[in-house]
């Protein structure tokens, strides 16, 4: 705990100094998306800086996975869904960037942890080889590389031939990140992925993340305030469809601008 | 009060429990014991290992009761089915699990149930008319053969597999469809490496239950068949075990051997059936 009440501030800190030439790895602009012409998302305008962590917080049915899936684009793979607006990948649309390319670089790791029913070694060798990567010497680098990256190399390195489903919830967590961390992407989405956790292995996970943004840019949906008080270095705050907030995470949370941020940091709804 | 109404309920599932069992215990014990008169007069291995069916006497020779042909018939028309079926069956549980719309699969469902409950006798009634009418337009004597009968049966398995195969891959794809995605894979590769690996185990479940559901069937597979008691080739007539009691139960004399050496046929199809479900369940439980 201490270590994390230590970098929660080093983070503040970096964002900080970084936000005022801060390049954005990823930007949205006037987003909007509806399933089945009820809108959820509504012109989102906002970007998330490179090697930091932005946390998008609101109430239950805000728009926060809408807004997730949309960056990756795994929205599409949803019935009935339409998306107006753009989302900017560097410079790029992402609608200009193959499907399999832009969810190769931007990776998602969802709430639930969904290790394929195989070996820790094949889950993290598995999207390597669909790309073409058959060396067993480059598969075995990358299996030691990403689990070491989350921390998870030491406690389980002679077990890589078990099934991932046999490892606590926390640990087939930290596996499914590391799998989304097999393919190299530059930016990591993840959908409340610590909610089904216990403390042990929420604090476990913070401390991954924390130690991963200095190589990849993160962006967590959380129902945590007290997590995104933690973790964040940008906040973003929704609330029915809408943007109502964003800003530095130490600002946005000592001192809400809007009153409906307010309320919602008060507890009032969420 | 509580704990009497649980004690009660308790009760009553552990009657309804031994209801069901004394149920199977006695359908068992009654099939060995109107069995067991047939070898008074036949070996075992002369019932289970030759195939001359003669039940009444003939000028010159006694009755005979061999039913290996009428064993192979049967192992051959359900395995031959299961095997169009299930290829057709996995096809289409894709198709309805990981293709279809929630809007296609709410329409097809019903159908797939629908089918499930058709009586035999109107899928025999077809298979007569369509099936066999097309074999003897390309050339097959008389029209009824096993592949006939396979063919038939097949459709009849369709329903069981598609819904228990679809309802699997369904559950396995919408846990890892969306993993797959999010790595960027094409999602025919995660269908494939994943779902379909994931699903086998369930899938040999819907086998084991359709097996059965072949082994047994009476009406449809008698209709096109053929009932010839010989050994079974894909466009030879043959006869399985279930439609030789159908046939023959209502002639054989109360209390002779044939009406014995029937029950005898029922028994073998009993642990016929429970041999090939143990060896399917062992093969689940070694493999996956």
């Amino acid at each position: 705990m201490e270590t994390i009440m230590n970098t929660e501030s080093i983070g503040t800190e970096e964002y900080v100094a970084r936000s005022a030439g801060t390049e954005a790895a990823m930007r949205v602009r006037e987003l909007s998306v509806s399933y089945d012409n009820k809108e959820t998302l509504h012109k989102i305008t906002t970007e998330f800086p490179k090697h930091c962590i932005t946390s998008i917080i609101g109430p239950s049915g805000c728009g926060k996975t809408t807004m997730l899936l949309s960056l990756n684009d795994l929205i599409r793979e949803i019935q009935g869904v339409k998306v107006e607006g753009e989302i900017l990948l560097g410079d790029k649309r992402t609608d200009a960037i193959p499907q399999e390319e832009l969810r190769r670089r931007v990776g998602l790791v969802f709430q639930t942890p969904m290790p394929f029913p195989f070996s820790v070694y094949k889950n993290l060798t598995y999207a390597p080889r669909y790309y073409g990567n058959h060396n067993k010497k480059d598969l075995d680098r990358i299996v030691k590389e990403k689990l070491a990256l989350v921390g998870l190399y030491d406690e389980i390195k002679t077990d890589l031939n078990k099934s991932a489903l046999k490892f606590s919830g926390g640990q087939q967590q930290r596996i499914c990140i590391a799998r989304a961390l097999t393919v190299e992407p530059d930016i990591l989405l993840l959908d409340e992925p610590c909610s089904a956790l216990d403390v042990r292995s929420i604090s476990v996970i913070e401390e991954t993340l924390l130690r991963l943004k200095s190589q990849y840019t993160i962006i967590i949906v959380t129902h945590n305030i007290a997590q995104a008080r933690r973790l964040s270095d940008k906040v973003i705050f929704l609330k029915d469809g809408r943007l109502i907030e964003e800003g530095d995470a130490a600002g946005l949370f000592r001192e809400p601008k809007e009153a409906e941020t307010r309320e919602f940091l008060r507890g009032i709804y969420g | 009060m509580r704990r009497i109404t649980n004690i009660i309920f308790k009760i009553i599932l552990c009657i309804l429990t031994g209801v069901t069992l004394a149920a199977l215990a006695f359908v068992i014990i009654f099939i060995v014991k109107e069995a067991l008169p047939t070898f008074n007069d036949v070996s075992v291995h002369e019932f289970l290992f030759t195939n001359e069916w003669m039940p009444v006497e003939g000028i010159g020779s006694g009755a005979r009761f061999g039913i290996f042909n009428f064993i192979a018939a049967t192992v051959y028309v359900s395995f031959l089915a299961m095997l169009i079926a299930i290829v057709i069956g996995i096809g289409a549980a894709l198709y309805l699990s990981c293709v279809a719309t929630d809007r296609i699969r709410g329409i097809m469902y019903p159908f797939v149930d629908l089918l499930a409950g058709i009586p035999s006798v109107v899928y025999g009634f077809i298979g007569l008319t369509v099936i066999v009418r097309l074999f003897l337009k390309v050339g097959v004597h008389t029209g009824v053969c096993v592949l006939a009968a396979a063919i038939l049966l097949a459709i009849m398995l369709l329903p069981y597999l598609i819904s228990s195969c679809s309802e699997t891959l369904l559950k396995n794809k919408e846990a890892y469809l969306r993993a797959g995605n999010a790595l960027g894979v094409d999602a025919w590769y995660t269908i494939s490496t994943v779902i379909l690996p994931a699903s086998w185990k369930n899938i040999l479940t819907a086998m084991i239950l359709a097996i059965g559901r072949a082994m047994g069937e009476t009406m449809a597979v008698m209709m096109v068949i053929g009932n010839a008691n010989l050994f079974p080739t894909l466009l030879g007539k043959s006869e399985s075990i279930a439609a030789v009691i159908a046939l023959e139960m209502g002639t054989a004399v109360n209390g002779s051997t044939h009406f014995h050496a029937l029950y005898a046929a029922g028994l073998v199809l009993i642990v016929l059936l429970f041999i090939i479900n143990v060896g399917i369940n062992m093969i689940r439980n070694k493999l996956l």
